[in-house]
């Protein structure tokens, strides 16, 4: 139901398009379909060929439908990432300290989104993203106007919650035993090898422990800002590089991560062909982020709708968690358009 | 062209969920329930979607993508497609000469091509093409020991 309530949140965002957003949502869904099938051990959608066994990757995926259409884009733009001068840097730094401490609500409650998203096993970062983007979207004033536009909200609701995410997904991991995300389950095999177990012991007798790992992402999250505010201008001058010499070199990257995915070449071409699916996605106006959603997301609902159904039986749809998440799904998806019809101000009426 | 990108959407869509419907039909029961059930309701979705969008403007208006980044009118314009393709045509060069040459060659090769035919100076495609060629050998073949493709002329 979550993972519902994921993929219709940004299906939602997606402008005066929510059905496309969710249509969209539910082609990531399909495509995340492909492979082993978990419990009943059979290939899906895998038309006999050996690498759709695995499913498709999440990496070559990515590169493809948000990397190559930009990669056009700015081949087409004929000008670096940024088109306008860089202007007074250290200006620029203080307001965006400001521009933190002025929407500290906003940094809150992004941040627990993203503590929430991080708790529950298996979803990534673009889950938290999303989520906090979607909320903050629905709730800062103004923002269907200006999110999308440069409005600093939108960020600091997906940075919070990317950072929270992270202590989030700590806590499943060292108090249960059940790492929150691929990158944590490096750290569970490396704490296992050196001989410390996750679970109960990390809130006893190793406490101290799980309070080193906590200060370690403090203490991180501030060399890594300090870093940030002190090459600055070096950070910002990788925006001014003309495209003629960044497609080349971005697109060489790309097929080195893509490969990098699974080594095996099929990825190129998956990315390739992703990367062709995203160019008409952005021109039909079909949103993207969705596909990427539920890409990331369906296999994880596959698995929890079973294991529902394998404890409670078809009635789980009846217990009161089901029930409250599925009046916020249908909240998430009705609000936008209730909300404009409601409101006085029409956006697309041009005055005169 | 905005017309046939949608055309090129819908049918796309609707291939996809006639695929995965149709080859679901042949699985047992807990394998094919939820890609059906997921299918039906994109389905359903997709016939609203072109209900919507063809006997009105609706669909013409519906290109406020809001959570992504829109088609600029660059883009739109015949120089803006055409720039598009040549971007797609050095791709599929690219993924044509990976599969040919391999990642080691290719790569280099690929980057002081593309500069210098967009008019970069040849020096500087040449620094660029072997720097990230070097960076590629070293980080991703020696460091992490990326079991690279040497291409099957190589081979």
């Amino acid at each position: 139901m979550l993972v519902m309530v994921g993929v219709a949140m940004v299906g939602t965002l997606s402008g005066k398009a929510p059905i496309k957003g969710i249509i969209v949502g539910g082609l990531g869904i399909l495509v995340s379909l492909v492979g082993v099938h978990i419990s009943t051990g059979i290939y899906r959608f895998t038309f006999d060929q050996l690498y759709l066994v695995d499913g498709l990757k999440l990496i070559p995926v990515t590169i493809g439908l948000f990397a190559i259409p930009e990669l056009i884009y700015m081949a087409v733009k004929g000008t670096g990432i940024a088109d306008v001068p860089l202007g007074d840097l250290t200006k620029g730094r203080r307001q965006g300290i400001r521009d933190a401490f002025t929407h500290w609500w906003l940094i809150i409650r992004s941040s627990l989104i993203g503590i929430w998203v991080g708790i529950i096993p298996g979803l990534g970062s673009s889950v938290a993203d999303w989520f906090a983007y979607g909320s903050a979207k629905q709730i800062c004033a103004g923002a269907s106007e200006t999110f999308g536009k440069g409005d600093v909200r939108g960020v600091i609701a997906v940075d919070a919650a990317t950072n929270a995410k992270e202590g989030g997904s700590l806590i499943p991991t060292l108090a249960f035993g059940i790492p929150g995300s691929s990158t944590l389950a490096l750290i569970f095999g490396g704490l296992i090898i050196v001989g410390i177990s996750p679970g109960k012991n990390m809130l006893t007798t190793d406490l101290h422990l799980t309070f080193s790992m906590i200060w370690l992402l403090i203490i991180g999250s501030i060399i890594t800002s300090i870093l940030c505010l002190a090459f600055t201008r070096q950070l910002a001058l990788a925006t001014t590089v003309r495209p003629t010499i960044l497609i080349p070199i971005v697109l060489g990257m790309a097929v080195i991560g893509s490969f990098a995915a699974s080594s095996r070449f099929e990825d190129v071409i998956i990315m390739a062909v992703f990367g062709l699916i995203g160019y008409f996605m952005r021109f039909a106006g079909w949103p993207r982020p969705p596909f990427l959603l539920g890409l990331v997301l369906g296999p994880i609902a596959e698995r929890y709708l079973w294991t529902s159904i394998q404890l409670y039986g078809g009635e789980f749809l009846l217990r009161p968690g089901v029930i409250t998440i599925f009046v916020l799904l249908v909240v998430v998806i009705f609000y936008p358009a209730i909300s404009r019809k409601l409101s006085p101000v029409k956006s697309d009426v041009v005055p005169g | 062209m905005l017309f046939l990108a949608r055309i090129f959407m819908y049918l796309l869509t609707a291939g996809v969920l006639y695929v995965m419907f149709a080859y679901s039909q042949e699985m047992p029961f807990a394998a094919r329930i939820y890609p059906e059930i997921v299918s039906i309701i994109v389905g359903v979705l997709l016939i609203i979607e072109i209900v919507r969008a063809v006997p009105s403007k609706a669909g013409a208006q519906d290109h406020a993508i809001g959570a992504d980044i829109e088609f600029s009118d660059d883009e739109k314009s015949e120089a803006g497609m055409r720039k598009a393709a040549l971007v797609f045509a050095s791709i599929f060069l690219l993924i044509l000469g990976l599969y040919l040459f391999g990642f080691y060659a290719t790569i280099p090769a690929f980057i002081f091509g593309y500069m210098v035919i967009e008019k970069e100076k040849p020096v500087w495609a040449l620094v660029f093409a072997a720097v990230v060629g070097g960076i590629n050998w070293y980080v991703f073949g020696e460091l992490l020991s990326l079991p690279f493709p040497a291409g099957v002329l190589w081979e």
